[in-house]
């Protein structure tokens, strides 16, 4: 039952009251666990704040690009959901009244179950909350009591995502020999395309730098961790993939939907770089990747896995403003516009190192307006990227996109000709899958060349000791 | 009677006093979450004392995404910092200036609950998702600013005069000692509710938003058991948390 016409699960059809009944107590029983210390320690503190002290005042709701996108419907104001749980958690669990009614039916669970994938988790909302209290968090945290107590979770996150990841090593799937193979791929086509010999190390101990990349790019954007292969050979960086299961892939969808799936990616990775005894890890251009190894897995981790990591722009920013790769950025000489990944800017911080490298290679950056921690989710976060199943893509595109859209072809005004061949920065693999949705929907790149793609991928078209010509603007 | 006024006045504030504790020790108590931050976060302990007190007497974050709201909300929470300065200003000896604070702090926080409960009544996007208790917390803050002001006017009983027989055992005209049961009562009640967002709010804040220490202690909460039932957990109402995370996902359904 979809409280739009739209869905992102497939849910349980109870055919019988009984089997009715059997999922409510379900919900019930999480409904419970949520607020129990034992049960959900990692969020219950700002879940406890949110749920009691949300005055609900929709100071909110202006912020969320997913209401305004949707022309303001009420049920996917950033408050419609909380306010759900907030009724059934002081009647249900507080046992208290005149807090507002609410009816626990299987309408209202599954209701819930749909509209916890309605919301990006970008906590730009939170942004805007006078009280302190995080309508993101309660999506997150719903996804959590669905997938934690009544396995119910978008298939591409779990049964095809997380799951895989533990099993195989990726959830592309991908096995550690697959993954060698594919990276031997890419180290021929960069070593045409640049002029630079580049072989990927693998597994080497000791090494400053473990480079983890969200595998999905190997697959479907190569050039990215091809351009990463560039300049760490170029500038000489003691740098090395790899092999373990789990350590050549940096997703954790787990950070979206599921604490236990969350702790025990990261851990697995975390092991693998310690065997190693690298220096540091270093994550490619992957927004989850970024938060969830650096802060959210950062308290679970005990002293002698507590390893340093480091984002990618930062590292990419010592070396181009080093001067260790000789950059010339008339190569690219096109307008750029930077898209700020929630994940690097608003929840953690990182606003200027990737502003730094880009103002070293490209002549001509557009901002879009607002951006650093104020800026707009592309409407791909949380997984929607990922996520396209039935009637879903239409959402993420229709609704959740809009405010994106509009963002880039304002910052692109004046620029819209055809013959301006246009360039969106997205240093994230979801927000690329998105911007690629995007744009393919509304024909952007065939009728207003409006192209987009990483960051790796502007330094190494500027670098001086590559053969120029590395960006190919082609559609993929 | 007088004695009995005077005896409910103190008790309020001391119930107020240890249900403001109760409620931050309950925060306090909760276990040490993952982090969670948000950014920006204000540098330095100086950038985040001036980022809450521009908070908390400005209202600086409705201001910035709320104007409307902020019209009716300052005037109310202005109003009772005033009524607030107004005791303590009385306590410290300067009459007359706290009785004009009382005056002006009564005024606004009339006027605010009332625009506060205009807007819960009217306003479509607010309406839904009021709930009974709001409707009676704001009305009984409208009566408890409304009351000793209309004991003014008819009674001509000045509020920090009144206050000052209150609290020194004193009697006081009838409608005046009426705003001071109204005002006692929902003093000691607010820490029961909602209204207490100004204890929360440190949390939120200090504790969860611009919490981004790496090294908060929460090895001891992995020792708790998880009980969550989906197969791919694994929780066995024995495992601990540690354990349920080092191990791979179950397929086994929890019995
Ligand atoms: S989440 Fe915050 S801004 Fe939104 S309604 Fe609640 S208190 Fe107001
Ligand atoms: S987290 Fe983002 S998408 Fe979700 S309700 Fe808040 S603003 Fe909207």
């Amino acid at each position: 039952m979809s409280p739009d016409r739209y869905s992102a699960l497939t849910l349980p059809q109870p055919k019988t009251p009984g089997e009715e009944r059997a999922l409510v107590d379900a919900f019930r029983s999480g409904l419970e666990k949520l607020f129990r210390r034992e049960d959900n320690w990692t969020f219950l503190r700002p879940l406890l704040i949110t749920v009691e002290h949300c005055v609900r005042c929709q100071t909110c709701a202006e912020a969320c690009h997913i209401f305004t996108g949707s022309g303001r419907q009420e049920i996917y104001r950033p408050t419609y959901r909380s306010e759900i749980l907030r009724r059934l958690y002081f009647k249900y669990v507080r046992h208290k009244r005149w807090q507002g009614a609410v009816e626990l039916d299987w309408k209202t669970v599954s209701t819930l179950a749909e509209l916890a994938y309605r919301c990006n988790l970008c906590r730009r909302c939170a942004q805007a909350c006078p009280m302190g209290a995080d309508n993101g968090l309660v999506a997150h945290e719903l996804r959590k009591l669905f997938s934690q107590e009544m396995d119910i979770a978008p298939k591409e996150l779990h049964a095809a995502g997380s799951l895989v990841q533990l099993r195989t090593g990726s959830t592309t799937g991908m096995n550690p020999a697959g993954a060698r193979d594919c990276f031997d791929f890419i180290d021929e086509e960069m070593t045409e395309k640049t002029g630079i010999p580049i072989k990927t190390p693998w597994d080497v101990e000791g090494a400053d730098v473990l480079l983890i990349h969200n595998a999905g790019e190997v697959l479907s954007w190569p050039e990215n961790p091809g351009a990463f292969a560039v300049m760490l050979t170029a500038a000489g960086v003691s740098w090395t993939l790899s092999s373990e299961l789990t350590a050549y892939d940096a997703v954790n969808y787990g950070l979206w939907y599921d604490d236990v799936q969350f702790a025990r990616v990261a851990l697995r990775q975390i092991e693998a770089a310690r065997k190693l005894k690298v220096k540091r890890i270093v994550i490619g251009e992957c927004g989850h990747a970024h938060k969830a190894l650096t802060v959210i897995a950062d308290r679970l981790l005990p002293s002698d896995l507590n390893l340093p990591r480091e984002s990618c722009m930062t590292l990419m920013r010592d070396l181009v403003l080093s001067g260790r790769l000789p950059v010339d950025p008339t190569r690219n000489n096109f307008p750029v516009t930077l898209h700020d990944p929630c994940n690097v800017a608003r929840l953690m911080g990182i606003t200027e190192a990737q502003r730094d490298v880009l103002r070293a290679v490209c002549p001509d950056i557009r901002e879009m307006s607002p951006n650093r921690t104020e800026n707009y989710c592309c409407g791909g976060g949380s997984g929607f990227a990922l996520m396209s199943g039935k009637n879903f893509l239409d959402w993420r595109l229709e609704v959740a996109g809009a405010k994106k859209m509009e963002q880039v072809l304002a910052a692109f005004e004046g620029s819209m000709d055809p013959g301006i061949l246009k360039y969106i920065c997205a240093p994230c693999s979801n927000c690329k899958g998105q911007f690629r949705d995007l744009l393919a929907r509304r024909g952007l790149w065939k009728s207003n060349r409006i192209f987009y793609g990483g960051l790796a991928e502007l330094v190494v078209n500027a670098m001086r000791d590559v053969k120029p010509g590395f960006l190919e603007w082609e559609w993929r | 009677m007088t004695v009995l006024l005077s005896c409910l006045a103190y008790l309020a504030g001391a119930v107020f006093l240890a249900g403001s504790v109760f409620r931050a020790a309950k925060y306090a108590r909760t276990p040490v979450p993952l982090r969670w931050e948000l950014y920006p976060i204000p540098r330095g302990a100086a950038g985040q004392i001036r980022y809450t007190l521009a908070e908390i007497l400005l209202l600086r974050g409705v201001w910035q995404h709320n104007r409307k709201l902020w019209f009716r909300t300052w005037p109310f929470h202005s109003g009772i910092y005033l009524c607030a300065v107004s005791l303590v200003s009385l306590a410290a000896g300067f009459a007359r200036f706290s009785e004009w604070a009382a005056l002006a702090g009564l005024t606004l926080l009339l006027a605010g609950a009332s625009a506060l409960l205009v807007a819960r009544i009217f306003d479509p996007a607010l309406k839904p998702y009021t709930s009974p208790a709001d409707f009676f917390n704001l009305g009984w803050f409208a009566a408890a600013a409304g009351i000793p002001l209309a004991s003014f006017a008819l009674e001509l009983a000045a509020p920090a005069t009144v206050w000052r027989a209150v609290l020194t055992f004193h009697p006081v005209p009838p409608l005046a000692a009426a705003g001071v049961v109204l005002a006692s009562l929902l003093v000691a009640y607010i820490p029961f509710t909602h209204m207490v967002h100004f204890v929360a709010k440190y949390f939120a804040y200090h504790k969860v938003r611009w919490d981004d220490r790496p090294d908060a202690a929460v090895a001891a909460q992995l020792l708790y058991t998880p009980h969550w039932s989906a197969p791919h957990v694994g929780a066995d109402d024995a495992k601990t948390w540690a354990e349920v995370a080092g191990a791979s996902p179950s397929t086994e359904k929890k019995s």
